[in-house]
């Protein structure tokens, strides 16, 4: 017995309607996005790209990072760039000539009391490696610590105007601070990789976690 | 956590893209939900999902339809799937070979199409990718980052299974 080309696909259609068959109807899959999620998805909705591709050819360079060159860390300059609009909310672009070097997960020394890991993400692939940890107090309280390398990143959240941009040294490296009292959002570059902490924490806190990551290498030097 | 833009070719993409995610979102979040069995994680699962539709927009059907909705939740089920591989750690865990607990339970009529349905999910996935969507195995590949070669072993796997489920029902295909 052989299955072949043509039985498939004349059996595909009511395959999929079967299969299509066991999910509800659209009207009674009601799900209240969550802030974060309808913050991440708004970049990606129409009417927003023409305006970012303008805002940012004509973004100022706000920094040129010159990451260290000890222990794990190879060499890497990257170019970040910021643009802020009412539309589009505040976006960044990282750029570096240089190749990806190899992965090395950083380790999270530090966190505030209460707080416990409790999920870990890890997604490779041939242009990006993406490591997101997640912590948890147990009161409603979580931040995200991400590491992601790559040479190319392009991202975007929503409206930050009620928010306060300070630009805190983190690893040597002049960092992006956001905080409003209750929400604090930490990005910067070490090496080859990019960092971010953010959450539910404050500015003082995502700057104390941030300057205790660890990266195994670097520990054993 | 930041969101990473995609490279949409034109405003008719993202005008398309926008249909999409208005149309398919909870549905998305269902299918997800149901094998994560997390809110937050199913929509990350979601979040993964429409980024891979804005990469590959141009593969996209031009309007909504079944085509278009098998193309979503399949994609969401991807995502939800390797979601739940990489936090229980068994990046080789078999949850591809064989039935999802969360399934329900298709017909088993034993015709041809109440078998493919009724899969488990890579090679539904994929079986439904190609004869049901039309896309090449490159294009799949890409939608379930994998590769074409992958692709093609999991259909003559996938053809094999479906060959011995309608023998086993005394059903000739």
């Amino acid at each position: 017995m052989t299955i072949t080309d043509e039985m498939l696909y004349g059996a595909a259609p009511q395959a999929a309607e079967l299969f299509l068959e066991t999910l509800p109807d659209r009207a009674d899959c009601g799900h209240r996005f969550s802030p974060k999620f309808q913050a991440d998805m708004r970049p990606l909705l129409a009417g927003k790209r023409r305006r970012w591709r303008r805002v940012l050819l004509a973004a100022a360079v706000v920094a040129a990072l010159l990451a260290v060159t000890a222990g794990a860390f190879r060499e890497t300059v990257f170019q970040m760039f910021r643009s802020e609009t009412e539309e589009s909310g505040t976006r960044y672009a990282f750029r570096t000539m240089d190749e990806p070097g190899t992965f090395i997960p950083m380790e999270v020394s530090h966190v505030p009391e209460g707080y416990e890991q409790v999920q870990e993400y890890l997604k490779e692939t041939e242009t990006y490696t993406r490591y997101i940890l997640t912590f948890e107090n147990g009161d409603g309280g979580r931040f995200y610590v991400e590491q992601q390398l790559t040479a190319r990143l392009d991202m975007g959240f929503g409206d930050r105007s009620d928010y306060t941009l300070e630009h805190p040294e983190i690893h040597g490296a002049e960092a992006e601070l956001y905080h409003n009292g209750e929400d604090t959002l930490l990005l910067w570059t070490k090496g080859g990789y990019v960092l971010e902490v953010s959450g539910a924490l404050s500015k003082e806190e995502a700057v104390e976690i941030a300057e205790n990551i660890t990266w195994k290498a670097e520990r054993g030097n | 956590m930041l969101v990473y833009l995609q490279a949409m070719g034109n405003d008719s993409d993202r005008t398309r893209f926008e249909a999409l995610y208005l149309a398919y979102r909870g549905l998305m979040f269902h299918m997800a939900d149901r094998i994560l069995r997390n809110e937050q994680d199913a929509e990350d699962a979601v979040h993964q999902a429409f980024l891979k539709l804005a990469e590959r927009m141009e593969l996209v059907p031009e309007s909504l339809g079944p085509q278009t909705r098998a193309l979503a939740v399949t994609i969401a089920e991807r995502k939800a799937i390797d979601l739940y591989r990489a936090k229980r750690r068994h990046p080789t865990a078999d949850l591809d070979e064989v039935p999802l607990s969360y399934e329900q339970a298709l017909p088993a009529d034993g015709t041809l199409a109440g078998a493919m349905a009724a899969l488990p999910p890579r090679y539904r996935e994929v079986l439904l990718l190609k004869y049901y969507n039309g896309y090449d195995s490159g294009e799949i590949a890409g939608f379930l980052d994998t590769t074409p070669e992958n692709v093609r072993q999991i259909i003559t796997r996938a053809k094999k299974k479906l060959a011995a489920e309608l023998r086993e029902r005394g059903m000739v295909p």
